[in-house]
């Protein structure tokens, strides 16, 4: 029944956070225009902002208790959990070069594996299109 | 209309990993790489194109979009483009900084809050 509950509170906080994700899309869309380059960076970015503003404030934590990957999954999720990487190697050891060190380890543990799964599955359409070209 | 498909969207990838890792008991980082992984899988197959015109930001706030985007970076790399990867990567960067500035903060209001407690100990 609680798994339950989860998976509800999952559905609705990934859905809110799409809903603010959408309104940043159309706050860049209007003040840069429809096909500007710096789309996705300012879309990332305020995602990135958000996220770090929700886990200073401390209510990060509390949705990520109750909804699991539903505040994980977005990208905000992805900010506070460098955060959460950097402030838990800190704590232990008092020292923030430990807790920088602890925050990397995260970063390129999953954008490493991650994004180089996705360069490998590139790979056939890279060559396609350097044949082409 | 796009804000409902982006609400539903977004919200079903959720549900779904949050069975998925209840159903499999996957660690936090892993899982955001499985993440990673299908999404660029979605992108391969042409599923994420499909999406994303369907959900907008549903798809493309969440890790899985990340995918999509260093899918297409990387192409238009290769093409002759950089500005899209340079911008991918200053994006990553920013969410360290950003992490980095949240975790201090964070850390600082946290010390304070123990040493205040520690006070109130120390004067009872």
């Amino acid at each position: 029944m609680k798994s339950l509950k989860t998976i509800l509170y999952a559905f609705f906080f990934g859905g809110t956070f799409s809903l603010l994700g959408q309104l940043f899309t159309l706050f860049w869309i209007t003040s840069l225009g429809n096909d500007s380059p710096l789309l996705g960076f300012g879309v990332l970015s305020s995602m990135g902002i958000l996220g770090a503003v929700m886990y200073i404030v401390g209510v990060h934590q509390r949705f990520a208790s109750a909804a699991g990957y539903g505040a994980i999954l977005p990208l905000n999720g992805f900010c506070a959990a460098l955060a959460d990487a950097y402030y838990q190697s800190a704590w232990e050891t008092e020292s923030a070069l430990a807790g920088i060190k602890g925050m990397l380890k995260l970063f390129f543990h999953v954008m490493g594996i991650g994004l180089g799964l996705v360069a490998m599955m590139a790979f056939p359409a890279i060559i396609a299109t350097c044949n082409v070209a | 209309m796009e804000y409902i498909n982006a609400f539903i969207l977004g919200g079903c990838i959720c549900a779904l990993f949050q069975g998925a890792s209840m159903f499999a008991r996957i660690k936090v980082p892993n899982m955001l790489i499985i993440g990673l992984f299908l999404g660029g899988l979605a992108t391969v197959l042409g599923l994420a194109d499909d999406l994303v015109s369907w959900g907008g930001a549903g798809f493309s706030i969440l890790a899985i979009g990340a995918a999509q985007a260093f899918y297409v970076s990387l192409l238009s790399l290769f093409t002759g483009s950089s500005e899209r990867f340079i911008l991918l990567f200053a994006a990553l960067a920013l969410l360290i900084v950003l992490g980095f500035v949240a975790g201090t903060i964070r850390l600082r209001i946290n010390r304070r809050k123990q040493m205040g407690r520690e006070f109130r100990i120390q004067c009872q």
